[in-house]
């Protein structure tokens, strides 16, 4: 998805359509016939809104006093839309108490590392813009060469430029006898209110248009007011990361799902495992917009704190609500990521002993605990089975490896790594994905100059796509058997190599085309 | 190719974007990852520890691919006109 965010200042947008109609069911049918036409361009869309109490009345009482009060019809219009879209999947609305809505699409806009547009006509946010930041004014998009134009100063002089003007909307005082002309003539030949207010008063009487009055005003006014009140809060508690996680990957996946949907119609199952360190939880964290479903301290690389997660499950029953509960309502998610297998498998334990009341010793004798088991995984596998049919997430499962004597009926017994798991559940998981991923890391030995000892020397790291006699693994689209990866982010090599594999199919002619032509 | 958004009032039809939008869009991720390999190379100036600097990579990576992706569409854009 190329498209920019688009950031709405709702009350904005909706007071506007107010007041060119004076209804509020009719403000609201347009700011909802404005938001859907621009929703098809704009597939997200980020509404702000005005939290309680801004910190800015706290600050100056009279902000705002000019306005005359609302109309409680047109008010609750206002809450109707707000209602509507905070039901909306994948649409974000934003209130956050203390800040007003240019606060929110302030803070956004600095975190945001990619294009964003406004849907405002607030003087303010003038001073947001840049080649990647735009405002969204009549269906034109508007500029730092807008700004420039319309204002005679540049974006990053608009708040001391708002501050001298005063902003008579919001009722912000700015310095007496000074207009907008004047104002952008001293922004222009000093840069800033600081150096306005710091030149010599020889350097201000030089300018055209500066009367003594001017001067004297200038001299006598404290801007510190005016500049707090027009001041962008950038310290908003939001994070445009959160809001559209893992964008990069999304790209990845969108290949993958359609690779997926070519072939067998259906959201992707991946079991991935190898020994410790190799990268497993990493390679989960990075696909699309995960949700994680780990132990508490599953997700602790600092990196990965963002990452979203459950609270961390207690027993078998809260695992299956957590998954019942992304069947059943509306999330963001598009990956559901269980890290790990093997920790489950303490609960799928507990639940069988404390459902059969059976001792450990019973639980062991003679596998009789390790049946019942295998029903719980079996439950487990439909309901993620479910899950994926109600919702299309992809379901990524991360294991650990043991090495586990094979016996070879042609030769001598060999040691390979399998799921650690009992025989019979490993079994099943494996059974269950359609890629079973090994990842390790190279290991190799390298004989001394003198060919008398041998020294394991590590190399790369390395997810494995097929079976070998040192491992099992499997995928269904012949992915190549090795895949080198970076421990930083192993999901972004498997989804190359995936691309890969399958991109110079996707455009093979095929037979019958060939024939005909 | 289509895909639909839910939104109150019932599903909305994505557009598909004009040349010149596309183009905008390019230039916008064009110049973010301008800006995000200079923020990295000053991260690397300022002895920043690898694991903050291969964030900030992958984000220019992203930035980069997004840049690859929006000429791409808009190739096909033209091609189709």
């Amino acid at each position: 998805m190329t498209a920019p965010i688009l950031l709405v200042d709702l009350s904005a947008e909706f007071w506007r359509n107010y007041h060119a109609t004076k209804s509020g069911p009719q403000a609201y049918e347009f700011t909802l016939e404005r938001l859907t036409e621009l929703v098809a361009q704009y597939p997200r869309m980020v509404i702000c809104c005005e939290g309680k109490s801004p910190k800015r009345f706290a600050w100056f009482p009279e902000y705002k006093a000019n306005r005359p009060p609302k109309p409680e019809d047109a008010k609750e219009s206002l809450r109707q839309i707000i209602a509507e879209l905070e039901a909306t999947p994948g649409i974000p609305v934003l209130t956050c108490d203390g800040y007003e809505a240019d606060d929110v699409i302030a803070t956004l806009c600095l975190q945001a590392t990619e294009p964003v547009h406004i849907l405002s006509r607030d003087k303010d946010l003038y001073a947001l813009l840049s080649p990647t930041v735009r405002m969204l004014i009549d269906d034109k998009l508007v500029g730092p060469a807008e700004c420039v134009a319309k204002f005679g100063v540049r974006p990053n002089q608009i708040r001391d430029f708002l501050a001298i003007v005063g902003d008579a909307s919001d009722n912000v005082p700015g310095c007496p006898g000074i207009g907008a002309k004047g104002a952008a003539l001293l922004l222009q030949h000093f840069g800033t209110l600081a150096a306005i207010k710091a030149a010599p008063v020889r350097d201000i009487e030089k300018m055209p248009g500066v009367g003594k009055k001017t001067l004297f005003s200038l001299r006598e006014w404290d801007p510190a007011l005016a500049v707090k009140l027009v001041t962008l809060m950038l310290d908003a508690p939001v994070q445009i990361s959160e809001l559209f996680p893992q964008q990069e990957s999304e790209a990845d996946m969108a290949d993958m799902t359609r690779i997926q949907t070519e072939r067998k119609n259906g959201p992707l199952k991946i079991v991935v495992y190898g020994p410790e360190g190799v990268g497993k939880t990493r390679f989960g964290a990075f696909c699309n917009k995960p949700i994680f479903l780990c132990a508490e301290s599953g997700l602790s690389a600092p990196d990965l704190a963002n990452v979203p997660a459950f609270p961390a499950p207690e027993t078998w029953p809260d695992v299956l609500a957590a998954i019942e509960h992304l069947k059943t309502t509306e999330h963001p998610y598009r990956t559901l990521v269980i890290d790990s297998i093997v920790w489950l498998a303490d609960f799928v334990r507990a639940d069988v002993r404390a459902r059969e009341k059976m001792t450990a010793a019973q639980y062991d004798d003679y596998g009789r605990g390790e049946k019942f088991a295998f029903d719980s995984w079996v439950k487990l596998a439909s309901d993620l089975d479910a899950l994926q049919a109600a919702k299309g997430m992809h379901v990524i499962i991360i294991g650990h490896s043991s090495p586990e004597i094979f016996q070879n009926p042609q030769g001598e017994d060999y040691a390979r790594f399998q799921l650690a798991l009992t025989k019979k559940a490993a079994e099943r998981w494996k059974q269950w994905p359609d890629f079973l991923l090994y990842m390790s890391q190279e290991i190799f030995t390298k004989k001394s100059k003198d060919d008398k000892t041998h020294k394991g020397v590590v190399g790369g790291h390395r997810i494995y796509t097929e079976r070998t006699a040192a491992f099992d693994a499997k995928n269904r689209i012949n992915l190549p058997a090795e895949i080198e990866y970076e421990t930083e982010d192993p999901w972004r090599a498997f989804a190359q190599a995936v691309r890969e594999t399958v991109a110079p199919k996707a455009t093979e002619p095929k037979p019958e085309a060939t024939a005909a032509a | 190719m289509t895909a639909a958004l839910s939104f109150p009032g019932g599903a909305v039809d994505l557009a598909q974007p004009t040349a010149p939008q596309l183009t905008d869009n390019a230039l916008a991720w064009l110049t973010l990852a301008q800006q995000q390999l200079g923020h990295v190379e000053s991260l690397v100036e300022a002895g920043t520890e690898q694991i903050h600097l291969y964030r900030e990579i992958a984000t220019l990576r992203a930035q980069l691919r997004r840049t690859r992706a929006t000429l791409a569409e808009l190739t096909e854009l033209q091609a189709a006109e």
